[in-house]
C-alpha cells in the first residue's frame, strides 16, 4: 500500500470564538497538486502551520509520508520545502546569505540548484533583503522552498506578488516537481490559480473542508459574472435558455447573468447579435460561497 | 493620530516612569541612612563627595552641598542618573519614530490615508513630549513623596522646574534620533548613528570639565545647556532660563530639519541613497563557510554590533583602569575618605577599586548585552525568522542550544577584551593585580550572563512580546537592589533576589560560593525550562 503524502484525521486546531480548524480528514497521494482553496481567514495557514509542525493541534492528528508531523517534525521537514503565507525579515542580510543559512541549516543543498533557480526568476541574489521588493521577496522565498529538491512542498499562497511572467514561471517548477513524482500543496484564495496548477481541490471556510473535487468539478464551481451590451435588443430567451447561464437580468440594450462552467452556450446563444461590451468578471470564493451554500 | 502616537510610546513611557520613579523615591529614602543626621556627619559626607565627585566629573557634574538631600539629589539624580536614562528613551524613541514605523509597515498607510509628512513628524513629536513630560512628572512626584519619607520634604516648585531642562533634553535627544532616521535606511542604524553621536556630545561636555581645551566646544552640546539650571538644589540653585529656552530651540530645529529630510526622502530609503550598482543579477550564492556551521552562523550575523561591542567594552575598561591610582590616591589623601577606603577595599586598595568599579560596570554592560540577546530572539518570532529556521530540519531545542552557546562564546570574547585591557593598564600604572583573582572576577562572569541569558530564553519563550521589558526590569532592579540593598539594610535572602549581587566581589572578597551554586542553578532550570517551552509551544505571529 502507497503512503499518502499527507494524511490528516480530525485534526483541529480552536482557538476560541469558532476560529480556527476543525476536524480536518484529509488525504493527498503522492504526486499529486493539490490545492487548498479557502477564503482569507478560513483556516488555510492554520492547517499548513499544523502540517509543518510549528503548531499543536487541540486534537487529532496529521501525517507526512506516514511521519507524525508533531513526533516526527524534523524527519517530516527533510522531505518538505516550505513557503509561509507571511515572509520572514531577514534585514540586512543578502539574498545570497540567507540562501545560504537556510541551506546550512538543512544539509546537502546543491549550489547549482540555487543558482538555475535564481536564475530562472531573475532574482539578484547579491542585494541585501531589506532592498528587494514584494515580488522578489516572494521569489527568495520560492527559492528557498524549491532547492532542496523536496518530496513534498507545502506553499501558502505562493504566487502572492509575483508577476504574469513569474506566475508562469512558478507553475512551469510546480509541472516539473510532479514529473520528478514530488507532491505539491499549494494554498490559495484563487480559483483561476488552484484551476491552473491542481489535480484535485480542497475548499475550507469558516474552519471547515466543505467540499473536495476533482477539475471537472471544479469548473462547475468556477462562476463568472457576465455583463454584455447589445447594439439592439438583446437575445433575451436564447441567452436564458444556455446551459450553465443563471440569474439573467435585461436592461434596456445590456444582459447581465451568471456563467457556470463553459462559456460556449452563451456564446453560441449571442452569435447572431452584435455584441457592443463584454466584461466578464471571477467573483471572489467568499461571493462562491454565498451563492452555493446559503440560501 | 496623536492617540496613536501616545500609544506607540506606552511601553516606554511606563518602563521610564516605574524607573525614574523607583530611583527617585530610593534615593531620597536611603540618603539620610547613608549619611547620617548629625551636622558633623553631613558635612563629612558633602566634603567626601566633593572629593568623589572631582574623580568621576567626566560622567556627572561636580557636586555643590550634597550634604543636603536637594544637592545630593541634584548631584546623583538630576546631574548624572536621570539625563543619560531619559536621553537614552529620547533618542532610541526618535530613531523609532518615522523609520521604525517604516519598517512596522503603518508609515505607509498613514501616509496613503492623506496625513502630511511634516504633519506626523508634528504629531510624533508631540506624542513624544506628553510622554516624557508625564515619566518627568511621576519621577519628581515619587521623588519629592520620598523626600517627605525621609523627613527631609523638598521644595514641589523647585521640582517642578528641574523637570523642564529634562524635558528640552529628551526632546532635544529626540529630535537627534528623528535626523538619524532619516539619514540610515535601518531602525537599529539609525539608533547606532543617534547613540553614537549622543555620546560623542555627552563626553564632550562630560570631558570638558577637566580638559580646558575642550571647552569651547561643549557649547554645540545639549547636555552643556541643561547643566546650566540645577533648581533641586536648595539653597544656592538656579534655573537658567537662557539655556533651557536653547535647549528647546534645538529640539524643535532637529525636528524641522528631521521633517525636511523626511519630506525629500523616498519611502524606504536613506535621504542619501547609494546607486544600485551595474550589472546583471547576481544568482550565485555565497560559499561562507560562517553561514554554514552551527552557533558561528549567528555570530557572523551579529559581527558589526560584536566588534562595536568589543571597542566599547575595551575602552570603557582603559578609563576605568587609568583612574583607578589617581582616584585612590585621592582617597588616601581625604581624611574623611580613608575609612571609608578602608573598609571597602582591604588590603589592595588599587586592586579593589578595579574590582568594584570595573567589574561592576562590566557586569551592568554585560546586563545591557543579555537583553540585546534576548531582543533578538523575541525579534526572531515577531519577524518571521524563527518560523523560517524551524520549516527547516531543526530540532527546537538544537535553536535554544545554539543561541545559549552563541551567547556565552561572545560574551567570553567581551570578558576576555575588559579583562585584558584592564589588566595591561593596570600594569601601565603600576598596580598589581592577582591574576587568581583577576581570573575569578572574570570567570565569574560567565555564569552571570548565563543565567540572565537563560532567564531571558524563558521569558522569550513564554511572553516573547514582553521579553526584553520584563528582563530589562528585573536587571534595574537587582542593579539597584545590589545598591542600596545594603544601606537600607535588607535581608540576605532579599539581596540575593539580584544575579549583581549572587555575582559578589571576587576581586576584592573571593568568591561568593552561595551566589555562585545560585546562578549555575538558575542556568540549569532556565536552561530546561526553555527547552520545554519551546519544544511545546506554538510558533508563528
Amino acid at each position: 500500500m502507497t503512503v499518502a503524502a499527507i494524511a490528516t484525521r480530525g485534526l483541529s486546531k480552536d482557538y476560541g470564538a469558532e476560529r480556527g480548524l476543525f476536524d480536518l480528514d484529509l488525504e493527498v497521494p503522492a504526486g499529486e497538486v493539490f490545492g487548498y482553496l479557502g477564503p482569507n481567514g478560513a483556516g488555510k495557514t492554520t492547517t499548513i502551520r499544523l502540517l509543518m509542525g510549528l503548531i499543536y493541534p487541540t486534537r487529532g492528528s496529521a501525517t507526512i509520508f506516514g511521519l507524525d508531523c508533531q513526533q516526527e517534525a524534523v524527519e517530516v521537514k527533510r522531505r518538505v520545502g516550505y513557503l509561509p503565507g507571511e515572509l520572514a525579515n531577514w534585514g540586512g542580510l543578502r539574498g545570497s546569505e540567507v540562501v545560504a543559512y537556510l541551506a546550512g541549516l538543512r544539509g546537502g543543498v546543491d549550489s547549482k540548484v540555487i543558482r538555475d533557480l535564481a536564475a530562472r526568476f531573475e532574482l539578484d541574489l547579491g542585494r541585501r533583503y531589506r532592498e528587494y521588493s514584494h515580488g522578489n521577496k516572494q521569489k527568495l522565498a520560492l527559492v528557498i522552498a524549491f532547492m532542496a529538491t523536496p518530496d513534498l512542498l507545502i506553499l501558502d499562497e505562493p504566487t502572492s506578488g509575483l508577476d504574469p511572467l513569474n506566475q508562469q514561471q512558478f507553475y512551469q517548477l510546480v509541472r516539473e516537481a510532479r514529473q520528478r513524482g514530488a507532491t505539491t500543496f499549494l494554498s490559495s484564495h484563487i480559483l483561476s490559480e488552484v484551476e491552473h496548477a491542481c489535480d484535485r481541490v480542497g475548499i475550507i471556510r469558516q474552519g471547515r473542508l466543505v467540499k473536495l473535487s476533482g477539475l471537472e468539478e471544479l469548473h462547475q464551481l468556477r462562476v463568472h459574472q457576465v455583463e454584455i451590451e447589445f447594439d439592439g435588443d438583446p437575445p433575451a430567451a436564447p441567452v436564458r435558455a444556455a446551459a450553465g447561464v443563471e440569474q439573467v437580468q435585461v436592461d434596456g440594450h445590456q444582459i447581465r447573468c451568471t456563467v457556470r462552467g463553459s462559456f460556449e452556450p452563451l456564446l453560441a446563444a449571442i452569435a447572431n447579435h452584435r455584441v457592443v461590451n463584454l466584461v466578464s468578471q471571477e467573483p471572489s470564493l467568499e461571493d462562491i460561497f454565498l451563492s452555493y451554500y446559503q440560501p | 493620530m496623536l492617540r496613536i502616537a501616545l500609544r506607540l510610546h506606552r511601553t516606554a513611557w511606563v518602563s521610564m516612569s516605574a524607573l525614574g520613579a523607583f530611583y527617585g523615591a530610593l534615593q531620597a529614602v536611603s540618603f539620610p541612612l547613608v549619611v547620617g543626621h548629625s551636622p558633623l556627619d553631613r558635612a563629612r559626607f558633602g566634603q567626601e563627595m566633593a572629593a568623589f565627585g572631582r574623580q568621576v566629573s567626566y560622567l556627572a557634574p561636580l557636586p555643590v552641598r550634597a550634604d543636603t538631600l536637594g544637592g545630593y539629589l541634584q548631584w546623583r539624580m538630576y546631574g548624572a542618573f536621570l539625563p543619560v536614562a531619559f536621553a537614552f528613551w529620547g533618542f532610541m524613541a526618535g530613531s523609532g519614530v518615522i523609520r521604525g514605523d517604516e519598517e512596522r509597515g503603518v508609515l505607509e498607510h498613514w501616509l496613503a490615508g492623506g496625513v502630511a509628512r511634516g504633519r506626523l513628524i508634528g504629531i510624533r513629536f508631540l506624542g513624544f513630549l506628553v510622554a516624557a513630560a508625564a515619566a518627568i512628572s511621576l519621577t519628581a512626584i515619587a521623588t519629592g513623596l520620598g523626600s517627605v519619607a525621609a523627613d527631609e520634604p523638598l521644595d514641589t516648585g523647585s521640582l517642578a522646574l528641574a523637570g523642564v531642562p529634562l524635558l528640552g533634553l529628551m526632546l532635544t535627544c529626540f529630535g537627534l534620533g528623528l535626523i538619524a532616521g532619516q539619514l540610515s535606511g535601518t531602525r537599529r542604524g539609525a539608533a547606532g548613528l543617534a547613540g553614537g553621536t549622543l555620546l560623542a556630545l555627552f563626553l564632550i561636555n562630560s570631558l570638558s570639565r577637566s580638559a580646558a581645551g575642550l571647552q569651547p566646544y561643549r557649547v554645540v552640546s545639549p547636555f552643556f545647556y541643561y547643566e546650566r539650571s540645577s533648581t533641586v538644589l536648595v539653597p544656592g540653585g538656579t534655573f537658567n532660563l537662557g539655556a533651557t529656552f536653547l535647549l528647546f530651540v534645538m529640539a524643535l530645529a532637529l525636528a524641522g530639519v528631521a521633517a525636511a529630510a523626511f519630506i525629500r526622502r523616498d519611502l524606504g530609503s536613506p535621504l542619501f541613497r547609494r546607486r544600485v550598482r551595474p550589472g546583471p543579477p547576481s544568482p550565485t550564492p555565497v560559499p561562507n563557510r560562517w553561514l554554514r556551521l552551527p552557533v558561528l552562523r549567528d555570530v557572523y550575523d551579529q559581527r558589526i554590533a560584536l566588534t562595536a561591542w568589543l571597542i566599547g567594552v575595551a575602552a570603557m575598561a582603559v578609563l576605568f583602569a587609568s583612574i583607578a591610582r589617581p582616584t585612590v590616591d585621592l582617597m588616601r589623601s581625604t581624611p574623611g575618605l580613608q575609612a571609608y577606603l578602608a573598609l571597602i577595599a582591604g588590603g589592595n586598595p588599587y586592586q579593589a577599586m578595579i574590582g568594584f568599579f570595573w567589574f561592576g560596570t562590566l557586569q551592568l554592560l554585560l546586563a545591557v548585552y543579555v537583553i540585546t540577546h534576548v531582543a533578538r530572539w523575541s525579534a526572531d518570532e515577531a519577524e518571521g525568522r524563527l518560523e523560517a529556521i524551524l520549516s527547516e530540519p531543526v530540532p527546537r531545542r538544537r535553536v535554544v542550544a545554539e543561541r545559549a552557546v552563541a551567547l556565552a562564546l561572545t560574551t567570553v570574547c567581551l570578558i576576555a577584551a575588559g579583562t585584558i585591557a584592564a589588566a595591561v593598564v593596570a600594569r601601565t600604572q603600576q598596580i598589581a593585580l592577582d591574576p587568581g583573582a583577576l581570573l575569578e572576577a572574570a570567570a565569574l562572569l560567565i555564569p552571570f550572563v548565563l543565567a540572565m541569558g537563560t532567564l531571558g530564553a524563558v521569558l522569550a519563550a513564554f511572553i516573547p512580546r514582553a521579553a526584553v521589558g520584563v528582563l530589562a526590569a528585573y536587571a534595574m532592579a537587582g542593579y539597584l537592589l545590589q545598591q542600596f540593598g545594603l544601606l537600607l539594610k535588607w535581608p540576605t535572602a532579599v539581596l540575593d533576589l539580584s544575579m549583581f549581587q549572587l555575582y559578589g566581589a571576587p576581586l576584592v572578597t573571593g568568591v561568593y560560593w552561595t551566589g555562585l551554586w545560585a546562578m549555575l542553578a538558575v542556568t540549569g532550570v532556565g536552561f530546561l525550562a526553555a527547552l520545554v517551552l519551546m519544544q511545546r509551544r506554538d510558533i508563528g505571529r
